[in-house]
């Protein structure tokens, strides 16, 4: 109030003292246009008599008159635009022509509880901004952070509709989950695929210790900011549409029916009269073209965005359909997402924001990643010999007839054809259009989630915010399989129904504090908090199954296929309804301190609590400290003659301890007796329970912790037109939880998890920018590199052999969490070339033992890659405008489990080309009836180089000129085509280098749902 | 200025009160399990003991002893041959039937682990049910503890030649020597 007064005061001086020199001075008129650096006539820029307000807005047409005395100087302003000043001298017309603010303008970087500038931050923190994010054919935020910042990994296991990649922030650190936390304004939470990415305005990755440090126990992955969009500007309606159309990228090469025969027919699988007997000697199935087929995906969005220095409003709609490339409908991703962001300063002191995202979603998914029943895997390894279908009116094969003449069903398509049952394999992966057709599973699911806080400034120094984080998020699943014959293996005599339903409640509650104070030309930041969150989770799942000849259910058609009208004889069973638990505290704080603009220093604290089913009560606090520094070198004195090339340099380093949830939970350190079944005893039905010790115990367990060291230089040259950062990070994590571990086999029990392992990753990051304007062409080159070097340094004495990882089929472990080579590295023999004499692998002995033993297998590389890159390429020109991106790794291996030698199944031409056969006694392949095919497939000759580069997007867009649209209400139009995902370079042999499996599987490709190309045409209009 | 100081008031007072009332939330009660250290007291619990050496046998390494052991067994005589739809889809018992099998072969592994599996229950039980003042239930449910004790080592003994000998519930320290 006082405030207010003084200045109406001095508004009432001002303009007396004004009034009194006009009347003395001489007045003139200037008016003219103002236009931006594309010539474009520059709305509502603002012109002022510079220190009065005495001032205008450009009109609709830039232009603007404003009267002013003689000899005083006319600002000329706008957001984003370097201020122009004229000196008014005379009445007359000019044209002002204002230019973007290529400086660094002093961005703020979103850090944990608060807001940084870019220029104070001491840790090692990457953005990528929403023009990063914009436009693309991703689904999943998280997909954005690939190859657009150094240090970030992202693995998918699947790029099927509605899949979201795993992400890995300076490597894998731990033997369970390697996933960052992200927070979304605030709330902390594990998934953010809800969140469609053009609602995204910026995100920030923590990669050090010293920045994730201030969320303590679960920041040891790093953690990832999103910043989701918020109001500004006048008023803007925003709609944009885009249609991709997706084929398959890359086609692995099988073997065509008559290599397919000839192969097994030196197997001695087959004999000649077999080919004879079964096959018409023209079918010669292509089925991975008939399991694949063009689809098409939708992405509407439509926005609302409005703010001033009092409030701001955002709204937005988004409506996605993707239709996967899997033959027929099976594999549909429906997405509808909501996101209300608000803010209002009530009082000078009192200001509520509020952000909330809704999604509405629904899902069909084909089964794919298994070794076993797999519909991605089937389409490799049918054999050609055997048609898609047979026709309904004409002859069916013998093996069919039989099977019709049991009385079983022969699954057919939408005319009434049958789909082919192979007489020659019969494994369990069959026809995929079989695998598709004999279930069906559908999932909806909603998410209401969001933060509102409350922020009070009682003065000016301090800011107390509360905020309420909150997820509401169910989903439920629906599904039945019919009865159905294939063969031995894939067959079922009922009708199974199943369903369940799930739901979770997630609420936190933070308040803190932040206090600012200058003294003189220090500057000081104090920020103490406390956080609680709890969640609580329930589902309740149930299934019904039919016996013997029983259908199931009471009539054989889908409007029946639920559990209301299952049969007489169906059995049910239900599992869950048992509300499970988590919670957390926390207390917090952060000081820095600030000298100048020079030198910068911060230390941070959080400890931790947790909740009873994770840690045993005394061991459950955990303190996570952290410090940084920072020195900016350029604005040293002795800097003064390098600044013309070299605007900023600065050095920073930091020191951090975070904390990791992975591994813990569901009282695994807990010694406790539990209940291990019923034994029928006497004559009558009479039943003793067994209790028994359910496990070893372990008091003693602790919080994993993550101890990292960062080292960054950041220089900026040229007038800011070129940056280069460069980090080298050392991070040690230590106190792994390592669960099944085996003690002693003569223990007797299963030990509980212990604190037993240490995972090293290293590394230097790179990031390199180049951005310049040569008249009306603005380009800009962006890269950046990483290297990481892993290795687990320490594992629990009992496991001197290391934890398996995934094994393939029943042919043993391949991956392995083992001391002194990186986490699950590939493990297997060493193939060394085939026998001239019997087309035998041979393999190296390590062991001295004869033959080939366990103790044989070695370390055959890692599927985590040694070096990753990304390169960004931007170009406009006028309205014209151009983006290339390009990404890959190098120095991973993959493991290649898409061979069987159960069945005569299909296999790579791979294995076909220059096989040992009695006539190429130099083949570098086992021969088709080398015994020791297991071997080989658990064996380097089945490892090959992962390594690959991708252009990831090619896109070219047009921006109507605003002269013309405006003509229709229309401030912004642009159209756009783009080639998403379209050139892979690598020499790997299967689907696609970039998809294996991710965590203990990584590298591991057991046939998962590959990534498509994409071609892409999109529309972005503001109102 | 009034409204600004009351609320500025509550705010500092939710602070405290936020830190204060939550602590006692994270003790979260584990369901379907009993304390380990006031059970083996009363007769029926015992009973309930007893009977997890006998579902050990029924269910012991999911499939029960029926697979991991007599199956094993089986298969070195000469009275079972591994079979399956072709050679190579049951590859652990053609190793089985050839006796070209090593230590780490699966089935050799389970059994093994079960058999110590049953001599830690019968362990669990000698050092708790209590040998002083015993009911006549409890003294029934040691002397069962040992006869399948002695049972396990039996066939140990004659499988494996010279197995460790464990006759008490192993401590922290003496597991993974």
């Amino acid at each position: 109030m006082r405030k207010s007064l003084l200045m109406k005061m001095t508004t009432l001086a001002l303009s007396l003292l004004a009034g009194w020199s006009l009347a003395a001075q001489q007045k003139v008129t200037v008016s003219g246009v103002v236009v931006d650096d594309q010539n474009e006539p520059m709305i509502a820029a603002g012109v002022v008599q510079k220190g009065t307000s005495n001032g205008t807005i450009t009109d609709l047409d830039g232009s603007f008159t404003l009267t002013v005395p003689a000899g005083t100087v006319i600002e000329f302003s706008s957001v984003g635009y370097v201020s122009q000043e004229y000196v008014a001298s005379k009445t007359e017309t000019i044209t002002i022509k204002m230019l973007t603010d290529t400086q660094m303008i002093e961005e703020t970087v979103v850090v944990g509880y608060g807001v940084q500038k870019k220029s104070d931050v001491t840790g090692a923190i990457s953005q990528v901004k929403s023009e990063d994010i914009q436009n693309r054919t991703i689904t999943s935020p998280e997909s954005a952070l690939q190859g657009k910042t150094a240090g970030v990994q992202v693995f998918s296991s699947s790029a099927r509709p509605g899949a979201a990649p795993a992400v890995q922030v300076r490597g894998i650190s731990s033997n369970g989950s390697s996933a960052p936390l992200y927070v979304v304004d605030g709330r902390i939470t594990t998934s953010i695929s809800g969140i469609d990415p053009n609602d995204i305005e910026s995100m920030e990755v923590l990669k050090d210790g010293a920045s994730a440090a201030i969320y303590g126990a679960e920041a040891g992955n790093g953690v990832i900011m999103i910043t989701t969009r918020k109001g500004k500007g006048d008023g803007k309606i925003n709609y944009s549409y885009q249609l991709t159309s997706q084929s398959l990228a890359r086609v692995p090469k099988v073997m065509n029916a008559e290599e397919y025969f000839q192969y097994y027919v030196e197997n001695g699988r087959f004999q000649v009269a077999d080919l004879y007997e079964h096959w018409d000697f023209k079918t010669n199935t292509d089925w991975i073209g008939y399991s694949y087929e063009n689809s098409l995906m939708h992405h509407h969005n439509l926005s609302f965005s409005a703010g001033n220095d009092r409030g701001n409003l955002y709204l937005s709609g988004t409506y996605l359909k993707n239709n996967g490339m899997f033959a027929g409908d099976a594999d549909v991703y429906q997405r509808l997402t909501f996101m209300v962001n608000g803010a209002w300063k009530f009082k000078p002191w009192l200001e509520v924001q509020t952000n909330n995202q809704i999604e509405y979603y629904n899902a069909r998914s084909v089964s794919e990643g298994s070794d076993y029943g797999s519909a991605v895997l089937s389409a490799l390894q049918l054999d050609p010999l055997t048609p898609t279908v047979y026709s309904k009116d004409g002859e069916l094969p013998q093996n069919m007839k039989d099977i019709l003449a049991q009385g079983r069903r022969l699954l057919t398509d939408e005319n009434g054809d049958y789909y082919g049952v192979s007489w020659f394999n019969p494994s369990e992966n069959v026809n995929p259009h079989i695998m598709r057709d004999r279930s069906y599973s559908v999932m909806n699911g909603f998410n209401i989630n969001g933060s509102t806080s409350l922020n009070l400034m009682p003065i000016r120094s301090l800011t107390l915010t509360s905020r309420v984080g909150y997820r509401f998020s169910a989903y439920d699943n629906y599904g039945y399989s019919l009865n159905y014959y294939v063969n031995q293996n894939a067959h079922q005599e009922s009708i199974g129904l199943s369903g369940s339903s799930n739901n979770s409640i997630y609420y936190q509650w933070e308040n803190f504090a932040n206090w600012n104070q200058a003294f003189g030309k220090h500057f000081v930041n104090v920020m103490v908090g406390t956080s609680f969150s709890s969640t609580r989770t329930y589902s309740v799942s149930g299934s019904y199954s039919g016996k013997d000849d029983d259908l199931g259910v009471t009539q054989d058609n889908p409007l029946f296929y639920y559990f209301a009208y299952h049969s007489a004889n169906a059995t049910p069973s239900v599992y869950g309804a048992e509300p499970g638990y988590a919670r957390k505290l926390s207390y917090f704080g952060r000081a820095s301190w600030n000298y100048q603009g020079k030198y910068n220093a911060q230390v941070s604290f959080r400890a931790d609590a947790a909740d009873l089913s994770v840690l045993p009560k005394p061991m459950r606090w955990g303190y996570f400290p952290s410090v940084s520094a920072g020195w900016t070198i350029s604005e040293e004195r002795f800097f003064a003659p390098l600044k013309n090339v070299v605007n900023f340099a600065k050095l920073r380093a930091s020191w951090g301890q975070n904390g990791s949830l992975a591994g813990l939970g569901g009282y695994r350190y807990a010694n406790v007796i539990a209940n291990t079944g019923q034994y029928a005893t006497g004559n009558g039905l009479e039943y003793v329970l067994g209790y028994a010790p359910s496990s070893t115990g372990n008091q003693e367990l602790k919080w994993e912790t993550s101890e990292q060291v960062n080292v960054g230089l950041d220089l900026r040259f040229l007038r800011d037109r070129l940056t280069f950062s460069v980090d080298w990070f050392n991070k040690m994590t230590k106190d792994l939880i390592v669960s099944n571990i085996t003690p002693s086999t003569v223990v007797g029990v299963t030990a509980s998890p212990v604190n037993a392992g240490n995972v090293l990753n290293r590394g230097f990051e790179f990031e390199l920018r180049w951005r310049d304007t040569v008249g009306d062409f603005n380009y800009s080159v962006s890269g950046n590199l990483s290297t990481l070097y892993n290795e687990v340094t320490y594992i629990h004495e009992s496991l001197s052999d290391g934890i398996d990882g995934v094994g393939v089929r029943n042919y043993g472990a391949i991956t392995r969490f083992e001391k002194g080579y990186p986490a699950w590295h590939f493990y297997g023999y060493d193939f060394q070339g085939i026998d001239p004499t019997n087309g035998n692998a041979i393999f190296k002995d390590y062991d001295g033992i004869e033959g080939v033993t366990s103790g044989d297998k070695i370390d055959l590389g890692s599927g985590i890659p040694k070096l990753n890159y990304g390169l960004t390429l931007t170009a406009s020109w006028k309205g014209i405008d151009a983006v290339v991106f390009l990404t890959g790794a190098a120095g991973s291996k993959i493991y290649n489990c898409l061979t069987v030698v159960d069945y005569p199944s299909n296999r790579l031409s791979y294995f076909y080309e220059d096989r040992w056969t009695p006539q190429n006694t130099t083949g570098t392949k086992p021969a088709a009836n080398a015994a020791n095919w297991q071997q080989y497939l658990t064996s380097s000759g089945v490892v090959f180089d992962g390594s690959y580069a991708k252009i990831k997007q090619i896109q070219l867009g047009y921006t109507l000129p605003q002269k013309f649209t405006r003509k229709f209400l229309v401030d912004n139009l642009r159209l756009y085509a783009s080639l998403d995902d379209w050139f892979t370079f690598s020499n790997y042999i299967g689907f696609d280098p970039e998809i294996t499996g991710t965590g203990s599987g990584l590298g591991v490709d057991k046939g998962s749902y590959p990534t498509a190309k994409k071609v892409v045409f999109g529309v972005n209009v503001t109102f | 200025m009034k409204t600004r100081n009351i609320i500025l008031s509550a705010v500092i007072s939710l602070f405290a009160l936020s830190s204060v009332s939550c602590s006692r939330m994270l003790d979260i009660p584990q369901h379907g399990v009993l304390d380990y250290n006031t059970f083996y007291q009363t007769d029926e619990q015992a009973l309930e003991a007893d009977a997890a050496m006998y579902l050990e046998i029924l269910n012991g390494g999911g499939l029960g002893w029926d697979y991991w052991v007599r199956l094993c067994k089986a298969m070195l005589t000469d009275d079972f041959w591994a079979g399956g739809s072709m050679r190579g889809d049951n590859n652990d018992l053609d190793q089985l039937n050839e006796f070209r099998f090593d230590a780490e072969q699966d089935y050799v592994e389970n059994m093994f682990t079960s058999y110590y599996s049953l001599v830690y229950k019968a362990n669990v039980i000698l050092g708790h049910v209590s040998e002083e003042g015993a009911s006549d239930i409890a003294k029934m449910v040691r002397a069962e503890a040992k006869v399948f004790r002695a049972y396990a080592y039996f066939d140990l003994k004659t499988l494996w030649g010279n197995p460790p000998l464990v006759d008490h519930e192993l401590t922290r320290t003496q597991r993974y020597r």
